[in-house]
């Protein structure tokens, strides 16, 4: 899967930009980020023979790693001594726990980013928003039970895409 | 989801899930689950779902679908090739090594002597390769008890930023040999990364926002 230059690239076009993504909201910066994914790859190019595609998907398994990945270079940034006396509040410092929480919003966001443009806004305006569904349904010029369908379904797809993610249902 | 009641009852379920849900759509709902497995495994999921959803931010979202910010660069695929064939290569490097010690200690002498042209005995020259425009910098890498020394000289960077000096062993893992502030002129540094010089890989350099600005792979020995 990663022993040659086609894999890694594969993989890298499948799973790269999310890998991304993730480590990019976790770590609040750009450059730490690629990093976290060129690191995440390196380790899964170490531990590929440890890779049961039985067991579970790769996305799974890549998540993993990247998850330990983020933990550790926040750990590394944790202990450098203090920069400056301003503070950099574009770059969250997170450590385990947090990046638990931060996984799981992720999640959720590339979750809500899948839905379609109809089904999230109706999850937004009813949820989000609290607004009636019969104002939304008003606003929109559809009968109320489209609304309660496409905030259904949205809840729906998103609980398929969370599954894919690796959302299990302790968090 | 197997019978028309369930189909009629998902707007209710999915309202139930979200918890605003009228009395009327709660009552029809709980008559239903009694009987039906199914849907309350469904109910089970949506929750969970709606759970989660007071941690996301919408907004971003939003941000994220129009303006493709959150993109890594397009040179990253390359860079992850790169990182991931170097490993590759280090691998095979170190199990060549195992194979034959005596060849590989007479190898590692011709080696050294290509990697040092000047004729130093006891120092590994390195040329960084500058991520910034106007940044240059080499470094004379000597084994020492405590580790690797570093003798650093470098210019061109930031006046009054902070940078930081690592190298990175053939294990992957990255240790700090100091941090030092920028200058207007060049600046000659000595430090040290607690790790062997033969196991040394890379030599990097990353400024205040982890940003890498100077970088040089180290040739394994042989």
């Amino acid at each position: 899967m990663l022993a040659n230059d086609d894999g890694v690239r594969a993989v890298y076009a499948a799973h790269g930009p999310e890998l991304y993504r993730f480590a990019l909201r976790s770590l609040g910066d750009r450059g730490l980020a690629e990093e976290a994914v060129q690191e995440t790859f390196v380790r899964a190019w170490q531990a590929a023979n440890r890779f049961d595609d039985a067991l579970g998907s790769l996305r799974t398994w890549l998540f993993a790693i990247v998850r330990n990945v983020v933990i550790d270079l926040s750990r590394a940034r944790a202990v450098r001594p203090a920069l400056a006396t301003e503070s950099r509040n574009n770059e969250p410092i997170v450590i385990d726990d947090d990046v638990e929480r931060v996984l799981v919003a992720w999640q959720v966001e590339e979750a809500l980013q899948k839905l379609s443009t109809e089904h999230r806004a109706a999850l937004v305006e009813v949820h989000y928003k609290s607004r009636p569904y019969h104002e939304v349904a008003a606003d929109l010029g559809v009968p109320v039970g489209t609304i309660k369908s496409r905030v259904y379904y949205a809840l729906k797809a998103m609980r398929l895409a969370l599954e894919e993610l690796g959302w299990s249902d302790d968090v | 989801m197997t019978s028309d009641p369930c189909r009629e009852l998902r707007g209710a379920l999915g309202a139930v899930a979200l918890g605003n849900a009228d009395e009327a759509e709660h009552i029809a709902l709980r008559a239903h689950l009694d009987g039906c497995a199914e849907c309350r495994a469904e109910l089970r999921e949506l929750r969970s779902v709606a759970a989660g959803l007071p941690l996301a931010d919408p907004a971003r979202v939003a941000d994220v679908t129009s303006s493709g910010l959150l993109q890594p660069s397009p040179t990253l695929a390359k860079r992850v090739l790169g990182r991931v064939t170097a490993e590759r290569f280090a691998r095979r490097t170190r199990r060549r090594r195992r194979v034959g010690l005596a060849t590989a200690i007479a190898a590692a002498i011709v080696a050294f002597a290509l990697v040092v042209p000047d004729g130093s005995p006891t120092g590994t020259h390195v040329a960084l390769t500058a991520k910034e425009a106007g940044v240059t910098a080499k470094a004379t890498l000597r084994s020492r008890n405590a580790g690797t020394e570093v003798a650093f000289h470098v210019a061109g960077l930031h006046q009054g930023e902070y940078y930081w000096l690592w190298v990175t062993g053939d294990d992957g893992d990255r240790v700090g040999a100091g941090t030092f502030q920028g200058t207007a002129n060049a600046s000659d540094l000595v430090m040290t990364a607690a790790l062997p010089l033969r196991d040394a890989r890379r030599i990097w350099v990353t400024d205040e926002h982890d940003k890498v600005v100077l970088d040089e792979r180290l040739p394994a020995p042989a």
